[in-house]
């Protein structure tokens, strides 16, 4: 009975929500299109720092990459989001990219200026790697419920479910080949 | 038996609570509020791809401060707004602003506007206290006001800024469908600039 208390209580507090953005939902046709690559890869390290206008917290993850689906990108990456915590200042930012060291991830990746990439399409173009009590890995999406979605065509937003992670990237390589970018 | 049922009865609250919490509005966590009404500036730039002769920005004041929105909630005024100038935007400063543009790139892509919150601190009776929060805009996106007709790939400006300024007032999203926080909107579909019962319950709750 305790642990189901404990569970329940963690899941209750897990379930609270943050502060939000307004994005428009993008699916993985349009995460191809707007992306360099899309890498399978472990966080290895991430730092906040006050962007160089002193206006705004910034977040840069260096990320190992373990697997290229798509596209190119280097044997590291390095990925900035915005938000972080600085000397205790924190800015919350939902629905921004979030990382932490250790962290295994699959990332739609735009290219940005010096060497340093973004996520496509913010949360939509991440999705952690995790596994179940059989092994069996899963791409989960990293949309969190603090995120205000619109859509373009009118119809309700479905959020994104869980995928087997083997599935996940086939599906990613075949909308890649049939749209160009990965040729036969 | 005695334990048994005390952990019954808490199960049953908790329950309680999330059922709450799945059916109606949620708060920010921590749950935090202003000190005093905060005065929101909306950038005086307006916003450019808005043809309602304003660029929008008097509609977007109006609609924060509407009776329609946040003040007529029944907690009375919420929120003021004034149009004014945002260049010295920065997080942090204790100054609210809705700026039209992205002065940091923040907000490309798929981002339509995007709400900072996070400067909160405790108060000595153990309340958090919000002292900044600061909205801005993509400028890559086409936008509506009311006062024109809207395309059908344009987002109404009013109802997606009523609901940033809910996150900054300290809501969270609900899961009311037709509720201004509700997270979820589509195109032309200006609903959010109204509050529903179920926002005004939340503020009346936190104000």
């Amino acid at each position: 009975m305790k642990r189901l208390l404990i569970a329940v209580l963690l899941f209750a507090l897990a379930a609270a929500p943050m502060a939000a953005s307004t994005f428009v939902a993008m699916r993985t046709p349009e995460l191809i299109a707007d992306s360099q690559a899309a890498v399978q890869g472990q966080v290895l390290k991430v730092h906040s720092f006050w962007s160089p206008s002193g206006r705004i917290v910034v977040t840069e993850a260096l990320v190992r990459v373990e697997e290229t689906i798509f596209g190119d990108a280097p044997s590291i990456v390095r990925v900035q989001t915005f938000g972080g915590n600085v000397d205790g200042f924190i800015v919350e930012a939902d629905g921004f990219p979030k990382f932490e060291a250790g962290q295994r991830m699959v990332l739609f990746l735009s290219p940005e200026k010096d060497g340093v990439a973004r996520v496509t399409g913010y949360q939509f173009g991440q999705f952690h790697v995790q596994r179940d009590k059989a092994g069996v890995e899963f791409a989960v999406p990293a949309l969190d419920l603090g995120t205000n979605v619109v859509t373009k065509d009118g119809k309700p937003f479905a959020r994104p479910q869980a995928v087997r992670l083997d599935t996940f990237k086939d599906r990613v390589r075949e909308t890649a080949r049939r749209s160009g970018r990965i040729e036969n | 038996m005695k334990t048994r049922i005390i952990s019954l009865s808490v199960l049953f609250v908790i329950a309680c609570l999330m059922a709450g919490s799945v059916s109606a509005y949620v708060l920010l966590s921590p749950r935090r509020t202003w000190d005093s009404d905060p005065n929101v500036r909306v950038d005086s730039r307006g916003q450019s791809t808005i043809t309602d002769g304003d660029l929008g920005r008097s509609r977007t004041r109006n609609a924060i401060v509407s009776s329609n929105a946040w003040n007529g909630s029944g907690a009375g005024t919420v929120v003021n707004a004034t149009v004014a100038s945002v260049a010295g935007w920065r997080l942090g400063d204790g100054i609210p602003m809705l700026n039209f543009r992205d002065p940091e790139g923040v907000c490309g892509g798929n981002c339509l506007a995007a709400t900072f919150t996070g400067f909160f601190t405790q108060r000595s009776n153990g309340t958090f206290r919000i002292f900044d929060a600061d909205i801005v805009t993509s400028t890559g996106r086409n936008w509506a006001s009311a006062g024109e007709a809207c395309s059908g790939t344009e987002f109404f400006i009013e109802g997606v800024m009523v609901h940033e300024v809910g996150h900054l007032l300290g809501l969270g999203h609900s899961n009311v469908s037709g509720a201004t926080m509700f997270p979820t909107v589509s195109t032309c579909n200006n609903g959010p600039a109204s509050t529903a019962a179920d926002d005004e319950a939340a503020i009346r709750d936190l104000y």
